[in-house]
């Protein structure tokens, strides 16, 4: 019996990011929408029949909420008198002296409806990313191939999701139990559940520790992965202030503070380098993981065709990603946009047939 | 392969091992006994140094296992030596999948992949268990999950294995599964096994050495025949010894059967059934029938019982017997008729139907919460509206001695369940039912509680047990219901269904076929030699 061979997990999470990124670069309702279905197609198309993946739903219902309560925000908090067409007009509470500034209620502009409902799309379809990812890759999974030097941490995790739905049936468990002498009350519930998280939770440290969990971690070399992680995050954090402090990042007239590049590379040298040499010091196997080959690079590759072309935008004709809505007008259709939605669908059929591959030793 | 020099381990004052010595030779199959409470579990742990690596208290003296001290390796290092397998598999599993699962142990150790994925195919034929290889392992049924979990430490290739209890959850069929499995890995692998077992006929024909552990912190290794006829736990075959009058306990029925043909000894025809003495109906069901969303998991069932009957309820692990219980309770939704005691259970509050019937489910310390054994009592008095004291008197009556300030936590299985039996019976309840009652007790308990349960049908109340204990079942019950899929397929006179049945016979019974016997205690006036 043999499995189908899937994308690794992380390659849909690049991929999804990626477009989200495209995303935020753009209120254009025409591409926003192009790109919401872009992505669907391919979490449906793709996706498998993990619990995860039926959840996909809810993020659209989520999206749907956002857009609703922005809008519903915009109707009762953000009019002006100053609008040129008044859809309708609430009634306006007027509020004392020192709340000035903030209005209730008044006319309500179609101009300015149209740009929240603009603004509130974008963050829909960057909740609808998102979900696709999760919808795509299997968390467990996703999990199972992190750096080693993470990966105690990501078999805590593991362990946490497994324990959630069990803590739940033995609180169902305890319930019907305590009804069994007639009332229910809040601490004659909890106090068997917690016995039986902790009695779980022991039995379980107990089961790994005799299997050997940590049986080839070796304490020698701790001290330099460690300094080595807390430069690179220092690093890290400067570089990303520096970058966030210059302004709009991929607009052409800003201009990058010098320094911001070389923090964030000499950020990301020291977390590298101190994974690594964390990573080293456990000697242990991994089964059966999921591989990295060309398909995974094709899917990353759609993702930052949908986020260059959208650059390329930007900097040729930034008009066409955010329209104006005043005068009231259809927005325009940037065409140069168009091959990186279709580049952001294209995963839909890089299907990558095969077997699982033999184990491969990741760690030494 | 297994030595224990000079080893005393205590837990505060109390010694639970005193100053034991004692060899357990490779490729042996050795079966730990003894009552409750008197440190097997510790024993087990210390093989692997879990004891006192994790669980605390002090260990004087040395273990070797395969030559390496405990004291200085940790568990973890002893991994690739010593697989432990604990009582209740479904906590120890680390992934969500058959197969990770088994390679878990493996990752840990950093055994070459190309070896690593030989090994799993090698662990999940052995175990026979390659067409679950995809499952998640909490959809398995509770035997399948035993077995991945021993395969999941065999996969490690130890040269020892530990069990704490492995068939105890198990019906009579997936435990002869587990151990058919376990016999072919000291026969053909050449495996040491150490498994503790209260059920003891279900494993001791298996064994080729026991090791009982009498209570004092001493503890007696020997072959199994001759270490049974002394020890204080009694399967029935060391019954059926000691009423025949032979030095050796036979270790299987076939043995027992030999011996007795070899002695020439027949039974005379068994007397009449006994008529039921019951007159009233106590408890009637119609055509109920239980569903979790698509799965039918009780259909139409139709049960009658009157006053003074008890009924063994038995089937395999998922057959529908909790779920047919519940539903006779009324607290799970069900269709069809249910009367306890002149009215459905389903119409009435929690607190009013405990006077028409009482249950006590599988895990009994769920009903606990409280910090004392006497608040216990007391709050049971209050709940039930009964005399103060009450609840009281009926633990004192199970002749079952537990201190009003200890805590419930602290107390053993069959202590947890005796104070539970005293909390449900407090509202003096016409119908008793019991879910699986006999896990984790030892044979005096089982005695205790079979005798309870008769004086409690003598005095007039119905009771229902469900339980994969044949031995209990044929004990304690004159009347047998079997429930298959959901489905009742025979009701019955115990007699008449037990000894038909290859799977529900106990074991004298086996002995004796085709005469009809279910226990020891009616040998003395039936023997003919």
């Amino acid at each position: 019996m043999s499995r189908q061979r899937r994308i690794h997990p992380w390659a849909w999470w690049g991929w999804a990011l990626l477009v989200a990124a495209a995303t935020s670069l753009t209120t254009n309702p025409l591409l926003l929408i192009l790109l919401a279905t872009a992505v669907t197609m391919v979490a449906v198309v793709r996706r498998g029949d993990s619990i995860w993946a039926r959840g996909l739903w809810a993020y659209y219902v989520f999206a749907g909420v956002i857009i609703a309560f922005r809008l519903f925000i915009h109707i009762i908090f953000g009019n002006t008198s100053s609008t040129a067409t008044v859809l309708f007009t609430l009634p306006r509470v007027e509020l004392p002296e020192w709340m000035v500034g903030i209005t209730l209620g008044g006319p309500v502009g179609a101009e300015q409806l149209l740009a929240a409902t603009y603004s509130a799309m974008q963050l829909a379809v960057l909740i609808i990313c998102v979900g696709a990812a999760n919808a795509l890759a299997n968390p467990r999974r996703a999990l199972r191939s992190v750096p080693s030097a993470l990966y105690e941490v990501s078999v805590v995790i593991v362990v946490g999701m497994t324990m959630a739905p069990q803590l739940v049936l033995s609180a169902v468990r305890v319930r019907r139990a305590r009804r069994l002498r007639g009332r229910t009350t809040t601490a004659s519930v909890i106090l068997p559940v917690l016995k039986d998280a902790i009695e779980r939770s022991l039995g379980l440290a107990a089961g790994m520790e005799s299997r050997g969990f940590g049986s080839t971690r070796r304490a020698t070399g701790r001290r330099w992965s460690t300094v080595l992680m807390v430069l690179g995050s220092a690093a890290l954090i400067l570089g990303g202030y520096l970058l966030l402090a210059s302004g709009d990042v991929f607009a052409t007239h800003t201009r990058l503070h010098p320094a911001a590049p070389w923090t964030i590379l000499a950020g990301v040298g020291c977390v590298v380098a101190g994974l690594w040499a964390s990573g080293r010091q456990l000697r242990v196997t991994r089964y059966r993981p999921d591989p990295w080959r060309l398909p995974e690079w094709a899917v990353l590759a759609c993702g930052l065709a949908a986020l260059l072309m959208m650059i390329v935008q930007l900097r040729t004709d930034p008009g066409l990603l955010r329209p104006v809505t005043s005068p009231l007008g259809w927005p325009p259709l940037p065409v140069l946009v168009l091959p990186g939605v279709l580049a952001a669908a294209a995963p839909m059929v890089i299907d990558p047939r095969g077997r699982m591959p033999r184990p491969v030793v990741v760690a030494r | 392969m297994i030595t224990f020099d000079q080893v005393t381990v205590r837990y505060g004052d109390r010694p639970v091992l005193d100053e034991v010595s004692l060899t357990i030779p490779e490729g042996d199959l050795c079966l730990v006994v003894g009552r409750t409470g008197v440190g097997k579990s510790t024993l087990l742990g210390a093989v692997n140094g879990l004891v006192p690596h994790f669980t605390g208290g002090t260990l004087a003296g040395r273990v070797l296992v395969n030559g390496r001290d405990t004291r200085t390796h940790r568990p973890r290092d002893l991994a690739d030596v010593v697989g432990m397998v604990t009582q209740d598999p479904v906590r120890s599993f680390v992934t969500d999948n058959v197969e990770e699962e088994i390679a878990f142990g493996m990752e840990q150790l950093g055994i070459e992949p190309r070896a690593m994925r030989k090994r799993v195919e090698e662990t999940l034929d052995l175990m026979g268990i390659a067409d679950l290889r995809d499952r998640t392992l909490t959809d398995l049924s509770g035997g399948q999950q035993q077995r991945v979990a021993i395969a999941a430490v065999l996969a490690a290739q130890p040269r020892i294995l530990v069990l704490d209890e492995p068939t105890s959850a198990l019906d009579p069929t997936a435990a002869q599964d587990v151990l058919s499995a376990l016999t072919t890995l000291v026969h053909e692998v050449g495996m040491t096994v150490l498994l503790a077992e209260h059920r003891l006929e279900r494993v001791m024909h298996a064994a080729d050495s026991v090791l009982w552990l009498p209570g004092d912190g001493s503890a007696e290794v020997g072959p199994a025949a001759e270490v049974l006829a002394r020890a204080d736990v009694h399967p029935p075959l060391a019954d059926l010894a000691v009423t025949l009058g032979w030095p050796t306990v036979p270790l299987s029925v076939r043995e027992a059967r030999r011996r007795v043909a070899a002695e020439g000894i027949t039974l005379s025809p068994p007397g009449p059934l006994p008529r039921p003495n019951g007159h009233t109906e106590r408890l009637r069901a119609e055509r109920v029938t239980v569903r979790y969303g698509n799965l039918t998991a009780v259909h139409e069932a139709d049960l009658s019982i009157t006053d003074g009957e008890i009924v063994a309820l038995m089937g395999r692990n998922g057959a529908g017997k909790s779920s047919l219980l519940w539903a006779l309770q009324g607290s799970l939704r069900s269709t069809g008729t249910i009367t306890v005691a002149g009215v459905d259970p389903r119409t009435l509050k929690p607190h009013t139907v405990r006077h028409h019937v009482a249950l006590v489910p599988q895990n009994a310390g769920d009903l606990l919460y409280l910090s004392t054994v006497g608040d216990e009592c007391r709050t049971a008095d209050t709940e039930s509206g009964a005399a103060p004291g009450t609840a009281r008197s009926i633990l004192n009556r199970l002749a079952i001695d537990l201190p009003e300030e200890q805590h419930p936590g602290d107390l053993s299985e069959g202590q947890k369940l005796a104070l539970v039996l005293a909390i449900q019976l407090t509202p003096d309840p016409p119908v008793l039912l019991l879910d699986e009652p006999t896990r984790g007790l030892d044979y005096p308990t089982k005695a205790r509680l079979s005798a309870l349960l008769a004086e409690l049908a003598a005095a007039g109340r119905c009771v229902v047990v469900s339980t994969h204990d044949v031995e209990f079942a044929a004990h304690v019950s004159s009347r047998m219901v079997l429930i298959a899929d959901g489905e009742i397929i025979a009701d019955g006179p115990t007699r008449e269904l037990a000894c038909a049945s290859p799977v529900y016979a106990p074991q004298i019974a086996k002995v004796f076929t085709p005469h009809e016997v279910l226990t020891c205690d009616e040998l003395p006036t039936r023997l003919q030699r």
